[in-house]
């Protein structure tokens, strides 16, 4: 079998062919994504447009507060102000701490005379009334002593 | 080709009607060269989708070396095929030819169908890069050095496919004429 008969017999698969369907159905999606296309680069020039008419307005929206808040800025950061500010913040730190020791040396010098004061008429009215009482006890207890003594020996040489 | 190439421009410029011409100049031989090679009907018209989508993506950046448009979709479609069985390594049998692949309404349909199927089996037979060049030489009369473009490969390597892939016909067709297809 020679060159010419092997094409021979495979002309015949010239007759495959796709159906009409399948045709037109692949011709009218190419169709439908070149309008898509289409639409794609028709809105993407105006998208970039928008997009840097929104980068400039910002970039100079940016700027132009700069320029305002920046004398403010400046008066914030006076080196002078800043310092007579931080030396009366230490100030009215230091007054209620000095105050808060003082009244804390009073106390404990106040108790320290107290502890040592052992006379009777110190001033305190409510302890001067306990000590009688604890005296009028101790020598109540000192008669009962002495009545429990007599009854006890009444009661063993009887 | 002079046409050709005025509609290729228009395309380029985003003409849908252009690439239209280009379409319908090239469908049916991209599709038997998709079908031959994955042998299965609904592949074939997946693919062969594929490959016009994918040219009508890409035509801006087609540069003419001087051969029809042909040699472009080939590679497309070559490359789509390969693609095709990278993902689905399993083929499907060529058992039947359906009715609506014929051309024309065929007098002796059983006996056209039958030789169809064994040519058809013949080239499935045959190795990738041999499909190709046995499809776009004998059934398309495409040159070698058209092949050699749209295969990417030089026009001595497509001879030497070329030759090996007849040789591996003759001997088919020996064992063809020994027994019968089956249907």
């Amino acid at each position: 079998m020679n060159q010419k008969e092997i094409v021979q017999k495979l002309n015949i698969l010239k007759t495959i062919e796709p159906s009409e369907g399948f045709i037109n159905r692949t011709r009218l999606i190419i169709a439908i994504q070149s309008k898509r296309q289409n639409q794609k680069t028709f809105a993407w020039p105006w998208l970039i447009f928008t997009g840097a008419f929104a980068a400039v307005l910002l970039v100079a929206n940016v700027f132009l507060n700069l320029s305002i808040v920046q004398p403010r800025l400046a008066l914030f950061f006076n080196q002078n102000d800043l310092r007579n500010e931080f030396t009366e913040l230490a100030l009215n730190l230091r007054l209620p701490e000095i105050s808060y020791q003082q009244n804390i040396d009073d106390a404990i010098v106040l108790a320290l005379n107290e502890i040592s004061d052992n006379q009777p008429n110190h001033l305190n009215t409510s302890l001067l009334q306990k000590e009688g009482r604890d005296l009028e006890n101790r020598n109540n207890n000192q008669n009962q002593g002495e009545e429990i003594d007599a009854l006890l020996e009444k009661v063993i040489i009887e | 080709m002079k046409e050709e190439e005025s509609f290729i421009k228009k395309a380029q410029a985003g003409e849908a009607e252009a690439f239209g011409w280009i379409y319908d100049q090239y469908i049916k031989q991209i599709y038997r060269f998709v079908y031959l090679k994955v042998s299965d009907r609904a592949n074939a018209e997946d693919l062969t989708q594929q490959v016009f989508m994918s040219a009508w993506q890409n035509i801006k950046g087609y540069k003419s070396q001087g051969f029809p448009l042909s040699s472009w979709l080939y590679r497309i479609a070559n490359n789509a095929v390969i693609d095709h069985y990278r993902t689905n390594r399993h083929h499907v049998a060529l058992d039947n030819i359906p009715e609506e692949i014929f051309a024309q309404e065929p007098d002796n349909k059983i006996d056209v169908a039958m030789e169809i199927a064994r040519a058809a089996e013949m080239i499935k037979k045959l190795e990738t890069d041999q499909q190709s060049v046995v499809v776009m030489k004998f059934i398309e009369g495409m040159d070698n050095k058209e092949i050699a473009t749209a295969l990417e490969k030089t026009e001595g390597a497509i001879r030497v496919i070329q030759h090996r892939a007849l040789k591996k016909l003759k001997d088919l067709i020996s064992e063809n004429n020994q027994e019968p297809v089956k249907r």
